[in-house]
């Protein structure tokens, strides 16, 4: 792969199982070195494709390429570059936490040589290790499955709802190592239905709803589309041409109290306030959540 | 790789294959035991053969040697349905633990997106289940020899002859193991492989059974393959290499049909 190329390259993709179509058709470039964000409801079709770039689901359509390899027909060379962690971690329940560790590194080509700091990192003592998995909880399964993705140190890591049931300074512990995994140039995919997750992590995203991307790009570029709204109170009655900006969405309010809603940035608002005695103002900043859903609900279904 | 593989598949059914190869010892020693009690001196021949009971030992034997002969009663021990019950649950045990339960249990999810050529998996727990058949089989033959040893009414039994009975068994078990493993390669759940095993075992059981019995079903007899399981004859007159070389031939290429399934199917748990 040459630094040029896209880490995961994603064109037409389409999964059906039966009568149920899960992908309709995804085309996604994920550049290499960045955290990207696969993000969607349930049932959207994200952890379809997640799985088919893991090598466990042939796609019935389109194609899938990681780091420059075909995952349909280099399924195993791809494999050997990739950390993945299913959406729900399910280990050998009989066996210890330690045995589940060394048999998914034993099957791996790339040694474990992060092991060791990511059992420290993760808080896992040698006695959690050495016991058998069925006693952990949810959050305890999770760490070892993290654990098992980053141990190789591959170059690109997929990961399905990764903090789900660590506790919130696991999470950040957890931020933190994207966030240095990302400055070391690895690329991460990693889907999620929090939003703040994303927001905490990624780069750029796609949004994906019924089996198709109906939004990639930065968060900012998110933000742009979403409404916001800008609240002026005005020391006496303004009489302003709001409705004349193009990114004016809707005017409320009284002559002294004006309330804008518009979309992308605020410069042009600003410009006409700024000569007026203002005796307050507030610009509210969209949340992601908001942004994300006011996106959504603007999508035909 | 391969061997990690397959430790994990020989661990995993450590118990089933210690409590199994001691029922099978045990059925071994207590056919070998009870010939003293049945054998030619417990009935004559001609009273044995005209009440039918020698048609009915048949139906359960398989083969026509009579089941009041050495070869016979020892051959019947090996295609009771105990001992069939044994090699089949372990063949079931074995089958639907190496592919269908992992996607029940999630575990495949792991498993499989680690870079393991999925046939290359697949094959190590063919191989364990293999292994595993040598040692049941070798279990019930020493029950076997120990009984020939120390019962009288058996002491002039040949040992090629002992050798041959748990051989006979051979290509069966390759057979069932094939439809077993198949079935796992291409399901998500046990319940479909205990189905498909046993009911192609049981299935060929009562055929041939039948039509031993029940003279207008003799035609279909040859669509059973337990009409070609016959230990006693294999201990009498050596190994039947023609019906031994299409059972072992079907079910190795069934073992190739489920390596081709597991390389190509969906994985989703």
């Amino acid at each position: 792969m040459t630094s040029e190329q896209p880490a995961i390259s994603v064109s037409g993709l389409v999964k059906r199982f039966g009568a149920t179509t899960a992908l309709e058709g995804i085309d996604l470039e994920v550049p290499a070195g960045v955290v990207y964000g696969f993000i969607g409801p349930n049932g959207a079709g994200k952890t379809t494709a997640l799985r088919i770039l893991a090598g466990l689901l042939n796609a019935t359509e389109g194609s899938a390429t990681v780091l420059g390899m075909n995952v349909r027909r280099h399924r195993k060379a791809a494999q050997a570059r990739i950390g993945f962690l299913p959406g729900e971690v399910r280990l050998y329940g009989e066996a210890t936490g330690w045995d589940n560790l060394r048999l998914l590194a034993a099957l791996h080509t790339l040694a474990p040589h992060r092991q060791a700091e990511m059992i420290e990192r993760f808080e896992l003592s040698n006695e959690v290790l050495e016991r058998k998995v069925r006693t952990y909880s949810r959050g305890m399964q999770q760490k070892v499955g993290i654990i098992a993705a980053f141990q190789h140190d591959p170059p690109l890591l997929i990961l399905d709802e990764p903090t789900e049931g660590l506790d919130p300074l696991m999470q950040a512990t957890f931020v933190e190592l994207l966030e240095e995994d990302a400055k070391d140039g690895k690329t991460v995919l990693l889907s999620s239905h929090a939003l703040s997750e994303v927001e905490r992590t990624c780069d750029r995203m796609a949004m994906v709803r019924k089996g198709r991307i109906i939004f990639e790009g930065t968060l900012a570029d998110v933000r742009s589309r979403a409404l916001r709204q800008l609240d002026v109170v005005f020391r006496s009655p303004a009489d302003l041409p709001w409705r004349d900006l193009p990114n004016v969405v809707d005017v409320e309010g009284t002559a002294r109290h004006h309330l804008v809603t518009f979309t992308g940035t605020p410069n042009e608002l600003l410009r006409l306030v700024v000569d007026l005695p203002v005796e307050d103002m507030t610009l509210a900043t969209a949340s992601l959540e908001e942004s994300f859903l006011s996106y959504y609900r603007e999508q035909p279904t | 790789m391969f061997g990690t593989l397959l430790h994990t598949a020989w661990r995993r059914h450590r118990h089933l294959r210690w409590s199994l190869s001691v029922g099978l010892f045990l059925m071994g020693l207590l056919l070998a035991g009870t010939y003293q009690v049945f054998g030619s001196g417990f009935i004559p021949d001609t009273v044995f053969q005209d009440s039918g009971l020698a048609k009915t030992f048949e139906a359960f034997s398989g083969g026509s040697v009579s089941v009041l002969s050495p070869e016979g009663w020892l051959g019947f021990g090996y295609v009771h349905p105990f001992t069939l019950m044994l090699l089949i649950a372990w063949a079931v045990a074995s089958a639907a633990t190496s592919v269908a339960r992992e996607v029940e249990d999630g575990t495949i999810e792991f498993l499989l997106s680690r870079p393991v050529d999925r046939r290359v998996m697949l094959g190590a727990r063919i191989i364990a289940w293999a292994a595993g058949s040598v040692v049941l089989l070798l279990a019930d033959f020493l029950g076997t020899m120990i009984g020939i040893l120390f019962f009288e009414a058996l002491a002039d039994f040949p040992l090629a002859g002992a050798v041959r009975l748990p051989l006979s068994l051979v290509p069966m078990l390759v057979l069932i193991g094939g439809v077993a493993f198949l079935a796992s390669a291409g399901s998500s759940a046990r319940s479909r492989v205990y189905a498909a095993a046993l009911g192609f075992t049981v299935g060929s059981y009562f055929l041939n059974f039948a039509a031993t019995l029940w003279d207008p079903l003799g035609p279909v007899a040859p669509f059973s393959f337990f009409h070609y399981v016959s230990p006693g004859e294999w201990a009498r007159d050596g190994i039947q290499l023609g019906p031994a070389a299409v059972m072992v031939l079907l079910g190795i290429a069934l073992f190739g049909l489920a390596l081709t399934v597991i390389d190509r199917r969906d994985f989703s748990v």
